[in-house]
């Protein structure tokens, strides 16, 4: 079985601007990947009109043996206007339900995300209300460049109402296209490559701050997907909160074991394209934080240039861990995916 | 082997001092927690630090509501010692970390004897250049 739990279609602009409807639909949408920092090719590894496409997703998801895709199209990120904000999570979700999860195309392949927007957690936990009860609806996706960190109390609600759903929250790092905020904690880097390279960080914010914060000591059932941060950049940094967390218990005194004993039990990481040549992509097992071959899970990141091909990650791991990362830690990992193929496999 | 710190008097409640006896060249610690007297060995099992040099205060707990931020409590004023180099908290009374582990400090028992009682004990003490009026503060090394 193989589960690609990152495929991010692409709601083309006319389309998306029909689903926001008035007066939101006037604005002239930035491009996906920003302004600022313009690639110097093409982002995309396809035409914009296949990865607008469920039939082009479908053939590229039955040429890659996948059984079951979860999809996540980008937003955009942070949209400042709170209206706004909550009629784009709206029409994403509702585009991606109608288009995508009842076309014919999916012949039950296609699983879904139900997006939110962070400016106002009640709308949120509505949004999340609107769509949960479809189970095929495995996941909420936020934006890693939410202009907060995700520990903030106000976000907690959201937390709790996906632990108690059984929705994983993934972590997407779509840029906030809108307002395109400093990429770093110095300030503007100057070139797309640097800026390219140093996209993990946002991530790792809010890995830090979901651990800090209490968050995972909070809610034990709560699990958390980042599909653009890979499992060593997330551990290099994590390692940092383990050397101190005995000297912070003044500050967080509900940290309550070495931080990253949570990352085994709250937390996988999307297969990234610096997982290929990693060295220390070649250890499965044995290292910081739970073994590589339990945290990560497989996502193409279809159709971005940076995404991952199955045969290139972790060859020099056993099938049997090749095995874990293109399925069973996701069966594992998402309660709504371990009740379908149980379903499938009883039926 | 017994050691005699000082005068109880001298050792009020809420004070601390380190004394070095050639057997603990690193010292340890004795505090007078509202009259009851702890004695801690003066090395930290983090890194060796000097533990007992540190600030004794108490330290935050919080409960974690299901609504809401976690509520913070300061508690235990006045019961543990942290470590001057990386500010390990240890129970004084027992040694054990505050952090969730299976770390302590060796403690060591601690007697309050009379002036009579000291008397009597004087052949196995190791002694003290100055003499001690009143209780005394002695350890068992």
């Amino acid at each position: 079985m193989k589960i690609d739990c990152a495929i991010h279609p692409v709601l083309g602009s006319v389309e998306f601007n029909k689903a926001i409807g008035s007066p939101w639909n006037f604005l002239k949408l930035p491009p996906l990947f920003g302004e600022k920092y313009r690639s110097p090719f093409d982002q995309l590894s396809v035409t914009p009109e296949q990865a607008m496409s469920p039939a082009a997703v479908a053939a590229y998801l039955r040429s890659t043996d996948v059984d079951y895709a979860v999809l996540s199209p980008t937003t955009r990120g942070y949209w400042p206007n709170p209206q706004q904000a909550a009629a784009v999570a709206r029409a994403a979700n509702t585009l991606l339900f109608k288009k995508w999860l009842e076309s014919s195309e999916s012949e039950g392949r296609f699983l879904g995300s139900i997006r939110l927007a962070m400016n106002d957690t009640d709308t949120a936990l509505r949004e999340i209300d609107r769509w949960a009860d479809d189970d095929r609806f495995v996941q909420l996706v936020v934006p890693a460049r939410s202009l907060a960190t995700f520990g903030e109390q106000r976000f907690f609600p959201i937390w709790r109402a996906a632990a108690e759903r059984g929705l994983v929250v993934y972590v997407h790092d779509d840029f906030s296209t809108l307002i395109e905020p400093p990429p770093s904690q110095v300030g503007f880097p100057s070139f797309f490559a640097e800026d390219h390279a140093l996209r993990p960080m946002a991530s790792i914010v809010q890995l830090t701050s979901f651990i800090i914060a209490g968050v995972f000591e909070r809610l034990p059932e709560l699990r958390v997907v980042f599909g653009d941060l890979s499992v060593h950049a997330a551990r290099s940094l994590a390692i940092r909160t383990d050397k101190d967390w005995q000297s912070d218990r003044m500050e967080v005194p509900w940290v309550s074991d070495d931080p990253t004993t949570y990352l085994a039990r709250h937390v996988r990481f999307v297969t990234q394209a610096d997982d290929e040549i990693s060295p220390h992509s070649k250890a499965a097992t044995g290292t910081i934080g739970g073994d590589n071959s339990s945290l990560v899970v497989y996502g193409s990141r279809h159709p971005y240039w940076d995404g991952a091909k199955a045969e290139d990650v972790f060859p020099t791991w056993s099938e049997n861990d090749r095995a874990r990362c293109f399925a069973d830690n996701a069966v594992e990992f998402y309660p709504r995916i371990a009740s379908r193929v149980s379903a499938e496999l009883s039926s | 082997m017994r050691y005699v710190v000082g005068a109880a008097d001298d050792l009020p409640p809420g004070s601390s001092t380190i004394v070095y006896p050639e057997k603990v060249k690193s010292g340890i610690g004795v505090f007078n927690i509202n009259g009851e007297f702890y004695a801690l060995k003066n090395t930290c099992p983090h890194m060796g630090g000097p533990l007992c040099k540190g600030h004794v205060r108490g330290t935050s707990t919080a409960e974690l509501p299901t609504d809401g931020m976690p509520e913070m409590h300061w508690v235990r004023d006045g019961e543990i010692v942290s470590c001057p180099w990386h500010h390990w908290e240890f129970e004084i009374k027992t040694g054990r970390t505050i952090f969730k582990s299976k770390q302590k400090v060796r403690s060591y028992p601690v007697t309050i004897e009379s002036p009579e009682e000291l008397e009597r004990l004087k052949a196995g003490v190791e002694t003290v250049p100055i003499s001690v009026e009143g209780d005394a503060v002695v350890l068992e090394i």
